[in-house]
C-alpha cells in the first residue's frame, strides 16, 4: 500500500529500488541515502518490495529518514515489473534506479541530477564498483575484475556504448524518456537481462548513453553472488538472451548458438550441444564438474579453472536459452511482436583525404560500419556491431590506433595520410 | 670488452659522436620524439660513419615499437595519457644504505622532474655513517627517515607506511630516473585493477666488461612496448618478467590488499634479492595487474668490478629461489615448480654448456656458476632470514 501524498514543490529525483527478501541490504542502502549531499527534500525513495518472505516492509516503516520514503508492495514477479511499478508511482521528473545491493557514495544523486540538468534526454549510467577484498579466490577475483573492467571501459572517452552497457543497478533517465521507451519489458520475470533489453531500445532510438563517473557506488556482489548462484544467473541470462534475440532480429546472429560443423566439439560449442541434446542428463555431471573447481583452485591451475568454469557456465547459459526459446514458441501470444529489422549503414573512408577529414566525416555521418581505403587498397574494415551506438570519430581513432594499428603502421610507411 | 652507452632520437639531427677509441661497440638506445622504441649493440665504426645508413640502422632497431609510435603520433591517439599532462600526486621512495655518492646522483635526477606535487622520501637502511643523512638533508624538499635494522624490504614497507600520496614510486639509490619517469609510472594507475607499474631501466654506463655482461645476461629492460601482466595470462611464479624494484610504483594501499613486502627477502638480508619479484607475484595472484611502461625511463649504474658482478649474479640466484620458496610453501603457488625447472633446463643449463664448450659469444662460466650456487642456497637462506626476522 503506497502512502498517498501530493507532489512536493521541489522534488527532483525519484529513487526506485526493487528488493526481495533482502531487508539487510535495503537498510544499508537507505542508510547511505541519508548521507547524500543532494538536499533531502528534493528526492524521494521508493523501495518496491516484491513478494517478500521476510519483514522488509516492517523494517522500512520503522526506518527514520530525512527524505520522503514511500515503500510499495507488489506481487508481480521479477525486478522489471517492480521497477515499472516504482516508475509509475514516482513523482519526480528524474528516475534513478538502484539495486538493493549497492551502497551509493554521498555524491551519487547529485551527480545524476546535475548531469540531467539539460534539455538533452539520455540514459545515465553510474559505476558501482565491487569491494576489493584481500583474497586469492578465483571466482571472487574473476567477478571483481569483470565489474571493474566494465566500468573502466565505459569511462573511456572513446568507448562505443552498446545495449549491454545499460545496467539497471545505477541508472537514471528522465521519466518522460522512460515512458517513451515503454519501460522495462514485462515478460522477463524468469529472465535476467531486462536492462539489456531496454538497452537495445535505447540504442535503436538513438538515445545517447552517458557514463557518470561521479555517480559512483559500491556493489556488495561479494555478499550476494556465489559460484553456485553464478550458474543460476547464467541460466537466467540465457533465457534473457533468447527473448532479446527473438525480439530484435539484428541481434539474433550475435546471440544464437554457434552451431558450426557437426564434428566441431570445441570448448565453445560443446556446452551448446549438451544443453540442446541432453539438458537434464547433463545436469548432474555439470554439478559434479563444479565440485572440481576448488581442487583446481587449490593447485593454482588458473587456466584449467577458467576453462572448466566457463564450460559449466556455458552449459547453464545455453540450457536457459533453449528452455526460453521453447517457452516463447509455446506462447499463444508470444509477448511483444518482433521489432522490424534495422539496416546498419556502412561508409567508405578514404584515408588519402587525411585522417582528420576522415574523423570529421564519421562524426557527421555516424555510420555503423566503415571500410577504410588507402592508396586505392582496402586496408581494414570496422564491422557493424548490432546493438551498438553508431560510430563517432573518437571510436574510429581508437580502432585505428588499436585493432588496426599493425596494418596501418605497415601501410603508413609509404605515404603520409596524417594531414 | 666494453661499450659506450649512447642515445639517439630519430626526430632530431644526429649529434656529433665522440666514441672512445677503446670501445669497439656501443649500446644505442633509439627514441622517437623522446619515446624509447628500441636498443641495439652496434659496431663503433657504423656509428662513427653516421649519416643516413646509421639512421636506417636505428630505425630498424626501433622495429614495431617505432612503427606504432609513428602511427599513434599521426592519428593523435594513445592507449595511455600523454606525458605532457601532470600525473596524479605520488611519493618517490629512495631506499639507501652506505652509498652517499649514488644517492646524491639519484636525488639530483629526481629534482629534474616537473613539479606534479610529488614528495621525495629517503629511507636510510641502517647506514654505518651519517654521510647518507647529510646528503639527503642537503637536498631541498627531501624527507629523511632512518631504519635501524637493515633490509631493503623493511625500508620499502616503511616508505609505504610513511607516504602521503596514493601512488608510491620506488627507485634504488644507484639509479637515476629521467625527468618524466614518475609521470609515466603514475599514469598507469587510472585502471583501478593496476596495483603496480614498472619502467624501462637502461645502463648508466658500460665502461667495464663486468657492466657489459651484467647488461647482456640480466638486463632490467623488458622491451619497448607497454605490457599489461595479469595472472589470467601469466603465472605469478613468472613475476620476474614484469620488471624490477629499481623502477617500480605501487598503490599505497597495496600492503592492505596483498600484504606488505616480505622483510626476510632482498638486500640487507641473507636472501640478497627477490623482494620485488615476490611482491609482484602476490599482486598477480590476487588478480591485480602490473603494467610495464617503457616510457618510464631510469638509468642504473651497474657495479663496475668483476667480483661485484659475481656477487650480483649469486644474489639473484639466492633471491629468485628464496622468493619461490615463500611462494610455494606459504602462498601454495605450485606453478613455481614448473617455472624453476623451465628456467634451469631451458636457460641456465644450455648457457652453462655453451660456456664450458667455449662457444663464441657465450657468457662467462663463473657468472653462471655464481647464479646456480645462489639458486641452491636460496631456500636455506630464506628460512634463516625468516628465523632472524622472528617469524
Amino acid at each position: 500500500m503506497i502512502a498517498p501524498c501530493t507532489r512536493p514543490e521541489f522534488l527532483e529525483v525519484s529513487v526506485i529500488v526493487p528488493t526481495r527478501n533482502r531487508a539487510r541490504f535495503l537498510l544499508r542502502l537507505l542508510d547511505a541515502l541519508r548521507a547524500q549531499t543532494f538536499p533531502a527534500d528534493r528526492f524521494e525513495v521508493l523501495p518496491v518490495v516484491n513478494a517478500t518472505e521476510d519483514d522488509t516492509m516492517e523494517q522500512i516503516l520503522r526506518f527514520d529518514t530525512p527524505f520522503a520514503l514511500r515503500p510499495i508492495e507488489t506481487d508481480a514477479p521479477g525486478a522489471a515489473s517492480a521497477r515499472n511499478r516504482g516508475a509509475s508511482e514516482a513523482q519526480a521528473d528524474l528516475l534513478l534506479f538502484l539495486d538493493d545491493d549497492v551502497i551509493p557514495s554521498p555524491g551519487l544523486i547529485e551527480a545524476h541530477a546535475s548531469a540531467h540538468d539539460t534539455a538533452e534526454r539520455f540514459v545515465g549510467i553510474g559505476p558501482y564498483y565491487p569491494v576489493h577484498l584481500r583474497t586469492v579466490d578465483f571466482f571472487r577475483i574473476a567477478t571483481r575484475n569483470w565489474w571493474e573492467d566494465l566500468f573502466m571501459e565505459m569511462g573511456r572517452p572513446d568507448h562505443r556504448f552498446t545495449y549491454r552497457d545499460v545496467l539497471s543497478g545505477n541508472l537514471s533517465m528522465r521519466a518522460d524518456l522512460f515512458r517513451a521507451l515503454g519501460g522495462f519489458a514485462r515478460d522477463f520475470a524468469a529472465c535476467d537481462g531486462e536492462d539489456w533489453e531496454l538497452g537495445v531500445r535505447v540504442v535503436r532510438r538513438g538515445v545517447p548513453v552517458r557514463f557518470l563517473p561521479e555517480a559512483r557506488a559500491h556493489h556488495l556482489e561479494h555478499e550476494t553472488m556465489t559460484l553456485e548462484r553464478s550458474f543460476v544467473r547464467a541460466r537466467r541470462e540465457g533465457r534473457g538472451d533468447a527473448r532479446i534475440s527473438r525480439r530484435f532480429p539484428e541481434l539474433e546472429p550475435a546471440l544464437a548458438p554457434p552451431w558450426g560443423k557437426p564434428w566441431d566439439l570445441s570448448r565453445r560449442r560443446a556446452p551448446v550441444l549438451l544443453a540442446r541434446c541432453a539438458p537434464r542428463t547433463c545436469e548432474a555431471p555439470a554439478r559434479a564438474l563444479a565440485r572440481l573447481l576448488p581442487l583446481l583452485e587449490g593447485m593454482r591451475m588458473r587456466r584449467s579453472w577458467k576453462c572448466v568454469y566457463h564450460f559449466i557456465r556455458g552449459y547453464w547459459r545455453w540450457r536457459g536459452y533453449f528452455e526460453e526459446m521453447r517457452a516463447i514458441r509455446a506462447e499463444r501470444d508470444s509477448g511483444t511482436p518482433s521489432e522490424e529489422t534495422i539496416v546498419l549503414e556502412e561508409t567508405t573512408l578514404l584515408l588519402d583525404e587525411g585522417i582528420e577529414e576522415a574523423l570529421r566525416r564519421v562524426d557527421r555521418e555516424r555510420p555503423s560500419a566503415v571500410r577504410i581505403i588507402h592508396g586505392g587498397r582496402a586496408i581494414g574494415t570496422i564491422s557493424a556491431v548490432p546493438g551498438a551506438e553508431p560510430l563517432r570519430g573518437a571510436h574510429l581513432r581508437r580502432i585505428l590506433g588499436g585493432a588496426l594499428a599493425d596494418t596501418l603502421a605497415a601501410n603508413g610507411e609509404d605515404g603520409d595520410w596524417s594531414r | 670488452m666494453s661499450s659506450s652507452a649512447l642515445d639517439f632520437d630519430l626526430m632530431s639531427p644526429l649529434p656529433a659522436i665522440d666514441l672512445s677509441e677503446k670501445h669497439a661497440r656501443a649500446f644505442v638506445v633509439v627514441r622517437y620524439l623522446g619515446r624509447p622504441v628500441g636498443a641495439a649493440w652496434l659496431p663503433a665504426a657504423d656509428i662513427r660513419d653516421g649519416g643516413e645508413s646509421l639512421r636506417e640502422t636505428l630505425a630498424e632497431a626501433g622495429g614495431r615499437a617505432l612503427r606504432l609510435a609513428r602511427l599513434e603520433d599521426r592519428i593523435g591517439w594513445r592507449p595511455v595519457s600523454p606525458l605532457d599532462r601532470p600525473a596524479s600526486p605520488a611519493t618517490v621512495g629512495v631506499c639507501t644504505r652506505d652509498r652517499p655518492e649514488d644517492l646524491r646522483r639519484c636525488l639530483e635526477a629526481l629534482r629534474r622532474m616537473p613539479d606534479d606535487g610529488q614528495e621525495v622520501l629517503v629511507v636510510d637502511s641502517a647506514s654505518s655513517s651519517d654521510e647518507v643523512e647529510r646528503v639527503a638533508k642537503s637536498v631541498p624538499g627531501v624527507r629523511y627517515l632512518r631504519e635501524e635494522r637493515p633490509g631493503l624490504d623493511r625500508a620499502r614497507n616503511r616508505v609505504l607506511r610513511e607516504a602521503r600520496r596514493p601512488i608510491v614510486a620506488f627507485t634504488d639509490d644507484d639509479a637515476a630516473p629521467e625527468p618524466l619517469w614518475l609521470r609515466a609510472l603514475a599514469r598507469n594507475f587510472e585502471d583501478r585493477l593496476v596495483l603496480a607499474a614498472t619502467g624501462l631501466v637502461l645502463p648508466l654506463d658500460l665502461a667495464t666488461d663486468a657492466q657489459e655482461w651484467r647488461e647482456r645476461l640480466s638486463s632490467f629492460a623488458r622491451g619497448f612496448e607497454r605490457k599489461i601482466f595479469e595472472a589470467a595470462r601469466m603465472s605469478p611464479a613468472a613475476a620476474g618478467h614484469v620488471g624490477a624494484g629499481v623502477s617500480m610504483a605501487l598503490r599505497k594501499d597495496a600492503a592492505d590488499r596483498v600484504g606488505p613486502f616480505d622483510e626476510a627477502l632482498d638486500a640487507g638480508t641473507r636472501t640478497r634479492s627477490g623482494g620485488d619479484t615476490e611482491m609482484f607475484a602476490r599482486i598477480l595472484a590476487a588478480g591485480y595487474r602490473i603494467v610495464y611502461d617503457p616510457e618510464a625511463v631510469s638509468r642504473h649504474r651497474h657495479a663496475p668490478g668483476w667480483d661485484e658482478a659475481r656477487a650480483t649474479f649469486f644474489g639473484y640466484g639466492v633471491g629468485a629461489y628464496a622468493a619461490w620458496t615463500r611462494l610455494l610453501l606459504f602462498e601454495h603457488e605450485t606453478t613455481v615448480l614448473g617455472h624453476a625447472a623451465a628456467w634451469f633446463f631451458k636457460h641456465q643449463l644450455p648457457a652453462l654448456v655453451r660456456s664450458l664448450l667455449r662457444v663464441p659469444g657465450s657468457a662467462p662460466a663463473d657468472l653462471l656458476w655464481a647464479e646456480l650456487r645462489g639458486c641452491a642456497a636460496g631456500p636455506f637462506a630464506y628460512f634463516r632470514a625468516r628465523a632472524e626476522n622472528g617469524r
